[in-house]
C-alpha cells in the first residue's frame, strides 16, 4: 500500500475521516455505523449521499450497522498494515459486523483510508 | 466436473458427491459441502448394517436438489434386495437430506443406518495446492447436533448436523430402526455450514436474508425468453443454459448494493470473477439483461482506489477475483478481492455501453460515470507500462500474483511460434481490441448521456490512433496473421492463436485484413471441426490437451462468432455456432469449460478436457451469444434489428418474450430461402 496516511490511533482516524468531506464512491450510500473502539471510545460515522461527518458518544439512533475492534485492529485496517482491509478482518473475525451487509460493504472503501495521492481524478458532469 | 460426480449448487454453496450421494474425497479431490471457498464436509458415506449400498439410478432435475436410489447389495446379480433407501438433497444453508427406507419384504427387518460425517475445513486454495491446515480441528456432540469446527486465531468456522432421532458420536450419526413388513421410514438430517466470531453466528452475506432464493426448474424457464426450433439439441441446450445461470449467481460477502452476480465455474470458481462475469453478462444481454446492471453495480463498487502491490491493485482498475476463504483472511493468498486482470477494466466499459444499447437504462450509465471515467484513466495511466503505447502487464505481487492477466493467464500461454516464453511485461492483441472498443463506445456515451463532447473525443482520437499502430505494430504480413502479443523486450510474440478473433469482435482490423485473418480461424490449423482452437496446430507450444494452448472453449468461440458477424461474414460464424451447439450434445447439453482440440473427424466426438469445470458461467453463456448471432440480433437505438443466418441443421427458430425497452418481442428466423424473419411487437 502506497502514501497510506498517518493514523496511530482510533481518535486520529476519525479525524482524518472527518476531514474528507466528500467522497463521489459513497454517492449512492446513506446511513450511519456506529464504531465502539474497544477501551477508547465509540464514533459514529455518517454517510448522506458521499458526504460524509462523524460524531463520538453512541448513536442517538439506530444505526444501520456496528463494527466493534480493538484499537490496534482500526489502525492496522486504517493503514492497509500488513495487507488488512475490512474484508480480510471481517471475515477472519477480528472485527465484529453487525447490520446491513451492503452498508459495510460500501463503507470497505474507508478501510483502508484511500490514499490521496494515488485517487482518481475523475469527475462526475451529470447528474448522480 | 466429471459423469461420476452429482453437483447441487446454489451460488458459492454447492456440493459434489459421488452417484450414491457420498462424499468420499482425499486432500485434493474437490468433493464435499463447500462454501464461502471454504469446504465444510469432506465426509458423508452412508452405510446400511456396514454395507455401502448400490446406486439405482440418480435424479439431479433442479439445480439445488439431487435424489439418490439405492439398494444394499446382495452380491448376487439374481438376487432382489429386500430394501430401497432414497437419499433426497437439497441446498438450505448448506443442505438438507431427507432419508427414506422401504422394506419391501414381508418380515420385519432390523437395520442400522449411519453416516459417517467429517470435515477438513480446506480452504478450496488448499485442496487445489494439496495445503496443510494451520489451525485446529475440533468435533463435538452438543445437545441434538454434531458440531465439527476449525479455528485458527479469530477465524472460526462450524459445522452443525442436525438430525431427530439419531444417536450421535463424534465421527456420525446412527439410526436403529425396525422396519415392519412393507414398512416405511423417513427422517431428515440438516447440515449447517456456519461462520463465526467469538463464539456467536455471524452473517457475511445479504443472501441470509433474502426469503427465497431456490427457483424450480419451470419458473426459471419461464423468466427467460421462450425458444422454439426444429432443432432439438439446440432447444435443450438453451433450457440448460439458462438453468446453469440462474444457478450460478450469487450474493458475495460483504459487497454494497444488491450486487448478485454469476460465480465463475464448479467447482474450482465459485467465486467473483470480473473478466467471467463481464463476459457471462454480455452473452446473456438480450435474455437475462438484469445480471449485467448487477453485475456493473458489483465490479464498480470494488474498483480499485489505490495502488497495492500484493494485490496488483491500481486505482480505477477493475477486479479480477474475489474469495472469501481462510488463506485470503490470513493474506496468504490476494484474492480479497485481487486485481490481476488487464483486460477487466476495459472489459467493464464495453459492458456499460452494451448494457446501455440493449436496456436503454440512461440512469445506470449516468451513475457509473465516475467509475467509467476512472477506469479510463486506469486505461491511459496505469496501463501501459512501458510506455509504447499498448496495454500490458506484469504483477506487482511476485510470489502470488497471476503471471499471465489476460483471460488465458496459464504461465505458458503466451508464447512464440517456436514454444519459447515471451517476456513481460506482455500487450497481449486481444486486451489492444477491447480498450479500442472500450474507448469508442465510452464516446457515445460521454457524447449522449454525460455531455461531454470534449472527452468524447478525445476518446475518438485515442481509439483511432491505436487501430493504426495496431494494424501496423501487430501485422505479421509473412505470415498473414496479428501477432498473439508484444512482449516486454518489444518483439512480436508471433504464434496463430484464437485471440485474433477478439479483435473481430472490437472491430479494430482494418478491412485489407479482415479476410487473411477469417481464412486463419476457419482453417484446419485453427477450426477442429467443432470449433476455433486456442492456438492453431503446428505452432510449438500447440497441444490439444493444453488448457490454453489448444483447446476449444465456448466462451472463445461464442465471441469470435460474433466478430465474424461484425464483418459480415455469417456464414463462417453459423459454422463455428453450428460446430459448438453439435458438441454440446455430447456433454448431456451443458458445455463445459473446454474440449480437447482433436480434429472432429479424427475422434467423431468432442473429448472433455480433465479438469474442466461444469457448469462453467461462460460457457453457459455461449449458446445464448450463439443465438442472439444467429439471429443477427443487434440493437439500433429503440429498434432491434434482426437478419437471421441460421446453419444447415437449423430450418427455423423463434425466440417469444425478449426483453426489449419495458416491454418484450418475439423474433423468428429461417434458414435462406424460407419466409423473411417476422418481428412483432408485444
Amino acid at each position: 500500500m502506497k502514501n497510506a496516511p498517518n493514523v496511530d490511533s482510533a481518535r486520529s482516524y476519525f479525524e482524518h475521516i472527518a476531514t474528507l468531506g466528500h467522497e463521489p464512491r459513497l454517492a449512492r450510500v446513506q446511513g450511519d455505523c456506529e464504531f465502539e473502539v474497544e477501551g477508547t471510545a465509540t464514533w459514529v460515522l455518517h454517510v448522506a449521499h458521499g458526504d460524509i461527518s462523524v460524531t463520538e458518544g453512541p448513536s442517538t439512533a439506530t444505526p444501520l450497522a456496528k463494527l466493534r475492534c480493538s484499537e490496534p485492529m482500526l489502525v492496522r485496517l486504517a493503514r492497509g498494515q500488513d495487507h488488512e482491509n475490512l474484508f480480510t478482518a471481517a471475515i477472519r473475525g477480528a472485527v465484529e459486523i453487525h447490520g446491513e451487509i451492503p452498508f459495510l460493504g460500501a463503507l470497505q472503501m474507508l478501510l483502508p483510508l484511500p490514499c490521496v495521492e494515488d485517487a482518481p481524478h475523475a469527475k462526475r458532469t451529470s447528474a448522480p | 466436473m466429471t459423469a461420476n460426480t452429482i453437483s447441487i449448487l446454489e451460488g458459492s454453496t454447492f456440493v459434489v458427491s459421488d452417484r450414491r450421494g457420498d462424499v468420499d474425497s482425499s486432500p485434493t479431490e474437490p468433493q464435499g459441502l463447500f462454501d464461502g471457498d471454504t469446504r465444510f464436509l469432506s465426509r458423508w458415506v452412508l452405510t446400511v448394517n456396514g454395507v455401502r449400498p448400490t446406486v439405482l439410478s440418480t435424479d439431479n432435475v433442479e439445480y439445488y436438489s439431487a435424489r439418490f436410489f439405492l439398494a444394499p447389495t446382495t452380491g448376487t446379480t439374481y438376487v432382489d434386495a429386500d430394501l430401497s433407501v432414497m437419499r433426497l438433497r437439497q441446498m438450505a444453508r448448506g443442505f438438507e437430506e431427507e432419508l427414506r427406507v422401504l422394506n419391501h419384504s414381508d418380515k420385519p427387518v432390523d437395520i442400522v443406518l449411519r453416516l459417517e460425517a467429517a470435515a477438513d475445513f480446506a480452504d478450496l486454495f488448499e485442496v487445489k495446492d494439496a495445503l496443510q491446515k494451520k489451525g485446529r480441528l475440533y468435533h463435538r456432540v452438543d445437545g441434538d447436533k454434531l458440531v465439527l469446527g476449525y479455528q485458527r486465531e479469530t477465524w472460526n468456522r462450524e459445522t452443525w448436523i442436525v438430525a431427530p432421532g439419531a444417536e450421535l458420536d463424534e465421527l456420525g450419526i446412527t439410526y436403529r430402526l425396525r422396519l415392519e413388513p412393507h414398512g416405511s421410514w423417513r427422517s431428515k438430517v440438516e447440515v449447517r455450514a456456519q461462520a463465526l466470531v467469538a463464539g456467536a453466528p455471524i452473517q457475511l452475506a445479504r443472501e441470509k436474508n433474502e426469503a427465497r432464493r431456490q427457483i424450480k426448474v419451470d419458473e426459471i424457464l419461464a423468466l427467460a425468453p421462450a425458444l422454439r426450433t426444429d432443432f432439438l439439441p439446440l432447444r435443450q441446450t438453451y433450457e440448460r443454459s439458462v438453468i446453469d445461470v440462474v444457478a450460478l449467481r450469487f450474493f458475495p460477502a460483504l459487497t454494497p448494493g444488491r450486487a448478485i452476480l454469476p460465480a465463475a465455474g464448479l467447482p474450482w470458481f465459485m467465486a467473483g470473477f470480473g473478466r467471467d462475469s463481464i463476459f457471462t453478462s454480455l452473452q446473456t444481454l438480450p435474455f437475462l439483461p438484469d445480471l449485467a446492471r448487477t453485475t456493473l453495480r458489483y465490479l464498480a463498487a470494488w474498483q480499485g482506489t489505490t495502488i497495492d502491490d500484493f494485490r496488483d491493485e491500481e486505482p480505477g482498475k477493475v477486479l479480477h477475483e474475489a474469495r472469501s476463504g481462510e488463506m485470503c483472511a490470513f493474506r496468504e493468498r490476494p484474492h480479497s478481492p485481487y486485481y490481476g486482470a488487464c483486460d477487466a477494466t476495459p472489459l467493464f466499459l464495453v459492458l456499460l455501453d452494451e448494457y446501455h444499447q440493449w436496456t436503454g437504462d440512461d440512469a445506470l450509465v449516468r451513475d457509473l460515470e465516475f467509475e467509467a471515467r476512472a477506469a479510463l484513466e486506469w486505461i491511459d495511466k496505469y496501463g501501459d507500462r512501458n510506455g509504447d503505447g499498448y496495454v500490458d502487464y506484469e504483477r506487482r505481487n511476485t510470489d502470488t500474483g497471476l503471471e499471465n492477466q489476460c483471460w488465458k493467464d496459464s504461465w505458458n500461454s503466451i508464447v512464440f511460434a517456436d514454444g519459447t516464453l515471451s517476456r513481460l511485461p506482455r500487450a497481449t492483441c486481444e486486451i489492444q481490441g477491447y480498450v479500442y472498443d472500450a474507448k469508442m463506445r465510452a464516446a457515445r456515451l460521454a457524447r449522449t448521456l454525460w455531455k461531454d463532447a470534449k472527452l468524447a473525443d478525445e476518446l475518438e482520437a485515442s481509439a483511432g490512433a491505436l487501430r493504426r499502430r495496431f494494424n501496423r505494430d501487430y501485422w505479421m504480413e509473412e505470415r498473414g496473421c496479428f501477432a498473439l502479443a508484444r512482449d516486454g523486450d518489444g518483439r512480436v510474440v508471433d504464434s496463430i492463436t484464437s485471440n485474433v478473433g477478439h479483435l473481430l469482435w472490437s472491430g479494430i482490423v482494418e478491412d485489407d485484413k479482415v479476410d487473411r485473418v477469417v481464412k486463419h480461424l476457419m482453417g484446419e490449423k485453427l477450426f477442429s471441426g467443432w470449433g476455433v482452437r486456442t492456438m492453431a496446430a503446428g505452432e510449438g507450444a500447440y497441444n490439444p490437451i493444453g488448457y490454453h494452448v489448444g483447446t476449444v472453449w465456448p466462451f472463445d468461440n461464442s465471441i469470435i462468432a460474433l466478430g465474424l458477424n461484425r464483418y459480415g461474414y455469417r456464414e463462417e460464424s453459423s459454422r463455428i455456432a453450428s460446430g459448438i451447439l453439435q458438441a454440446a450434445r455430447y456433454f448431456d447439453y451443458r458445455l463445459p469449460e473446454a474440449f480437447a482440440g482433436y480434429e472432429r473427424d479424427e475422434t467423431r466426438f468432442p473429448v472433455e478436457y480433465p479438469t474442466a469445470c461444469s457448469p462453467q458461467a461462460w460457457s453457459t453463456g455461449a449458446p445464448l451469444l450463439f443465438l442472439r448471432t444467429m439471429m443477427g440480433l443487434e440493437p439500433r437505438g429503440d429498434r432491434l434489428l434482426v437478419d437471421a443466418a441460421l446453419p444447415p441443421e437449423i430450418g427455423w427458430l423463434e425466440l417469444r418474450g425478449l426483453p426489449w425497452r419495458g416491454g418484450t418481442i418475439d423474433v423468428a428466423g429461417r434458414r435462406s430461402g424460407g419466409p423473411s424473419p417476422a418481428m412483432r411487437a408485444r
